[in-house]
């Protein structure tokens, strides 16, 4: 499937075409739900979120100026969507609080995690990314996954790029802790099946 | 020593992260916004905004009004209409109560007081529309 630039469809969602829109939608559904999830930790909410969001970013098409990707234009959206959602509904989140002084050793969790299949490797990383702090798992995944710059992130949730760096340093010895602390539980509770 | 530890770590994360991939929405997650934003299309053109009266409406009263005024101005229209009190009459009952009027003193506090009232009540005018109007609003 030739991929049309985001422009291309914008100027024509904003001449009327809707179907246009609904290519945009596809486009970044999953990133912005993403998004949604790692903040709210629900996937009830995330998905009323990320809908939430296209329908807004829809409505502000106009707005929208190109001074920026499209992409980070959404992603800030949904951020600032789903900060909005957990003060509305006065949630507080669970996250974990590591003490990031303690240490680790990268060696061995990367030989641990190998060792493990596929499919519980999966679902390892992604629950010690879960027990994250909403702000520092989005910031892992615009940094790692979507490998956006630091001003683009910066753009997206409103800090200073110096700021993101530190926050980034922080948030990956963390990350690595929790899944030290939970690749130990699994390991011993492995030991204890057979 | 450290920093080569942090460039490991930073590997590390990237290829974990890489590695999980992004979360999927629902199925019908594309049609429902679709559809939302279709609903939201119709809404706008029943709620739209329609003055009371149309602008015709407007035309039509100006030209009413500037017809009767140039009626009663212009007009051949006899004003001697019998049963009418003769303007002396109506006159002498008006200058009655300007004169008393004049003489009516007000100390000034009072007359500041009722001034700053008066100021303020229009202030609050222009608040309790805006509020009345968030209260319809919708987000």
């Amino acid at each position: 499937m030739s991929q049309k630039p985001d422009d291309y469809l914008i100027d024509k969602v904003i001449k009327g075409e809707n179907n246009a829109y609904a290519e945009l939608v596809d486009r970044y559904k999953q990133m912005v739900y993403t998004l949604a999830y790692k903040i709210v930790k629900n996937r009830e909410d995330a998905e009323e979120v990320a809908q939430d969001t296209f329908v807004k970013a829809y409505n502000a098409l106009n707005d929208f100026k190109g001074d920026s990707k499209f992409s980070t234009w959404l992603y800030k959206i949904a951020y600032y969507r789903s900060l909005d959602y957990l003060k509305k509904n006065k949630r507080r989140v669970e996250t974990t609080k590591i003490d990031i002084s303690e240490e680790y050793n990268i060696a061995s969790l990367d030989d641990a995690l190998d060792a493990l299949e596929a499919k519980d490797r999966t679902e390892i990383i992604k629950h010690a990314i879960q027990k994250l702090p909403g702000e520092d798992s989005v910031l892992i995944t615009l940094y790692y996954f979507e490998t956006l710059s630091m001003n683009e992130i910066s753009k997206v949730m409103g800090i200073s790029p110096n700021t993101i760096k530190v926050r980034l340093f922080r948030g990956r010895k963390r990350l690595a802790k929790i899944l030290e602390n939970n690749l130990e539980k699994e390991i011993i509770h492995s030991y204890g099946r057979k | 020593m450290e920093e080569n530890k942090d460039k490991k770590l930073d590997d590390f994360v990237k290829k974990v992260v890489k590695n999980i991939g992004l979360e999927t929405p629902s199925d019908h997650f594309t049609q429902s916004i679709m559809s939302k934003i279709a609903a939201q299309k119709e809404n706008s053109t029943v709620t739209i905004y329609k003055p009371l009266i149309s602008k015709t409406g407007w035309l039509v009263l100006a030209a009413i009004t500037l017809f009767l005024f140039a009626f009663i101005i212009f007009g051949n229209l006899d004003l001697n209409v019998g049963w009418l009190p003769s303007i002396d009459q109506v006159a002498s009952y008006k200058i009655d109560f300007f004169d008393t009027l004049k003489q009516l003193r007000l100390p000034n506090t009072l007359v500041y007081g009722l001034m700053g009232l008066t100021f303020f009540i229009y202030v609050q005018i222009i608040f309790l529309k805006k509020h009345l109007e968030n209260r319809y609003a919708t987000n």
